[in-house]
């Protein structure tokens, strides 16, 4: 398992900014509705500024949109395992990957939370 | 971004990742590549959007396999920065920087002050602009050697106009920045305001020649007034042989040789103390400049009962110099010997060939009384004497001109069981 990095509680968004995410992923016309559980796997840098915001708007977004809790979440944090984050391919932290297919890269500090959603394909899912 | 990508990547295959193929999908194997490339450069063209846009923490280093924290490498870049600027607004000195043309980019408030331009009206001039116009040939040639990579730094000193329209002295030191690849990036230039300094420096030269004639001003009287009387005396002879109607031309003979003697004294004086300006340097013979000096100086020695001896090295190189200079060194270096021996002694001028580095040596090594150890590390400082009549100027002037010349001169105590002091001029080969 990845090294685990704590989520502050009252995460706070942070302001919105643009998402970045690999293209070849985001299918918005198929929503996600299969029921699986989602393997997500986020990679920080330490409690540097963009890690931390992308840590927290993460576990906002798991809690607002998967809030019966049908994910695996793991954070790895590269300054403690920066050889196995070169082998999965992370070029830059934070980086968020959902392994479950479709996989998706995203990149950023996870602000947009409608991009967000939109590449785990979890639109319409929120759960007031 | 990229809709079209999905259509390039295969179904399954795609949406799998680059590591998790699905199982279904079998692309030739120049598909996969292709689409693996692709996968490859749109996590690339992501990764640097998002670094523009400050949402990156860390880049991994493949090589080093090492994290790079962004926020140390900025927060190092800003403290550099901020180093920078402390140094650039709070310094005495003048700085500028600028680009290959030598427009003033950017100029810190000492050099606003000290020329009396606002940072605005110095982005539209050069340092030539600022320069006077005698002085702007210079100083453009050596910024253009620099910009094209035949020198990185020069110094020079220049008069520049002020704003109000006075002229300032200036050192200038400008150094270039260069890329990777050598190419000029842009230049600094440090502005040292000098005026006072070389007003100063004038005011010393010229209080050095009126010491100088001053120590002079006796030997003048004796090698000028002897002759004088003789051809006196010879004139009365004559006057009194021509009333008794005997042959006066031996008298007159005698009155005329004194008269030339005199005349070839004015002479070499004249030649001696001529600094109405700065001589073109040109290549002499040192040995020849110091029997010159030396023999002027010789009648005196052998009054004051000082014997001279002098040894110059056959073929010493000839030396590029201003002879007016150096006459005047070597001058004072010989008075400053005589007067270190008021009741006689001994006196031996020497010239020797050096090779690492190559030049010639002077050395003046006399028998007076040495010089004390407590006075020796000031003797060449301005104003620094310890007769009663001097001027102080002296060897601080030697050592100014000789260090013109590219050389040094140093001063040093005969070695136990003898006294005097040995001073020693080094010059370059040109």
């Amino acid at each position: 398992m990845g090294h685990a990095t704590h989520f502050e509680p009252g995460s706070n968004r942070t302001e919105r900014s643009e998402l970045f995410v690999t293209n070849e992923t985001i299918n918005v016309d198929r929503p996600n509705g299969t029921g699986k559980r989602i393997a997500l796997r986020l990679y920080v840098a330490g409690n540097a500024p963009n890690s931390v915001r992308a840590m927290r708007n993460l576990k906002a977004i798991c809690d607002d949109y998967l809030p019966d809790g049908d994910y695996d979440l793991e954070i790895v944090d590269v300054l403690e395992e920066p050889r196995r984050a070169l082998r999965d391919g992370i070029l830059v932290t934070p980086m968020l990957v959902k392994l479950t297919p479709p996989r998706a890269w995203i990149i950023g500090d996870l602000s947009d939370t409608h991009g967000v959603l939109q590449a785990l394909r979890l639109n319409g899912q929120q759960h007031e | 971004m990229g809709s079209n990508m999905n259509k390039s990547v295969p179904p399954g295959e795609g949406q799998g990742g680059a590591e998790a193929p699905g199982p279904s999908a079998q692309p030739t194997p120049g598909a996969h590549q292709v689409s693996e490339l692709i996968r490859q450069l749109a996590k690339t063209e992501a990764a640097l959007a998002a670094l523009l846009k400050g949402q990156v923490d860390a880049i991994l280093d493949p090589v080093s396999s090492t994290p790079i924290i962004l926020r140390e490498a900025q927060n190092a870049l800003l403290a550099s920065e901020g180093r920078f600027r402390a140094i650039f607004c709070q310094a005495a000195l003048g700085i500028g920087l600028h680009d290959a043309e030598g427009h003033i980019i950017d100029g810190n408030p000492a050099l606003q002050s000290m020329l009396g331009y606002t940072a605005e009206e110095l982005g539209r001039r050069t340092l030539g602009d600022l320069a006077l116009p005698e002085d702007r040939s210079v100083e453009a040639a050596l910024f253009r050697e620099m910009v094209v990579g035949q020198r990185d730094v020069y110094r020079i000193e220049q008069r520049c106009r002020h704003k109000g329209g006075a002229i300032i002295w200036v050192q200038l030191t400008v150094s270039a920045v260069r890329e990777g690849n050598g190419a000029f990036r842009f230049a600094v230039s440090m502005l040292q305001d000098i005026t006072r300094q070389r007003q100063v420096q004038e005011a010393l030269v010229r209080s050095e020649q009126l010491a100088a004639t001053g120590r002079m001003a006796a030997y003048l009287a004796h090698e000028i007034n002897n002759p004088l009387q003789a051809s006196l005396g010879c004139v009365e002879l004559a006057r009194e042989a021509c009333g008794e109607g005997e042959d006066a031309s031996q008298f007159l003979d005698i009155a005329a040789q004194e008269l030339r003697r005199t005349a070839r004294v004015v002479s070499r004086l004249r030649d001696l103390y001529n600094q109405a300006a700065p001589q073109a340097r040109e290549r002499v013979d040192l040995n020849v400049l110091l029997e010159d000096v030396l023999t002027l100086n010789l009648e005196r020695c052998q009054l004051q009962g000082v014997e001279l001896s002098w040894q110059g090295e056959p073929h010493v190189p000839p030396i590029l110099l201003d002879a007016d200079q150096m006459r005047q060194i070597f001058l004072s270096l010989l008075l400053n010997a005589l007067e270190a021996m008021p009741d006689g002694g001994c006196l031996h001028v020497t010239t020797a060939r050096t090779e690492r580095p190559a030049g010639v040596r002077v050395c003046f090594e006399d028998s007076g009384p040495g010089i004390p150890e407590e006075v020796l590390p000031h003797i060449f400082e301005p104003f620094y004497s310890t007769r009663a009549d001097g001027a102080g100027v002296g060897l601080f002037l030697s050592r100014k001109f000789v260090r013109e010349h590219g050389g040094h001169i140093e001063a040093q105590n005969r070695p136990a069981p003898y006294h005097g002091t040995i001073v020693t001029v080094w010059l370059p080969e040109p």
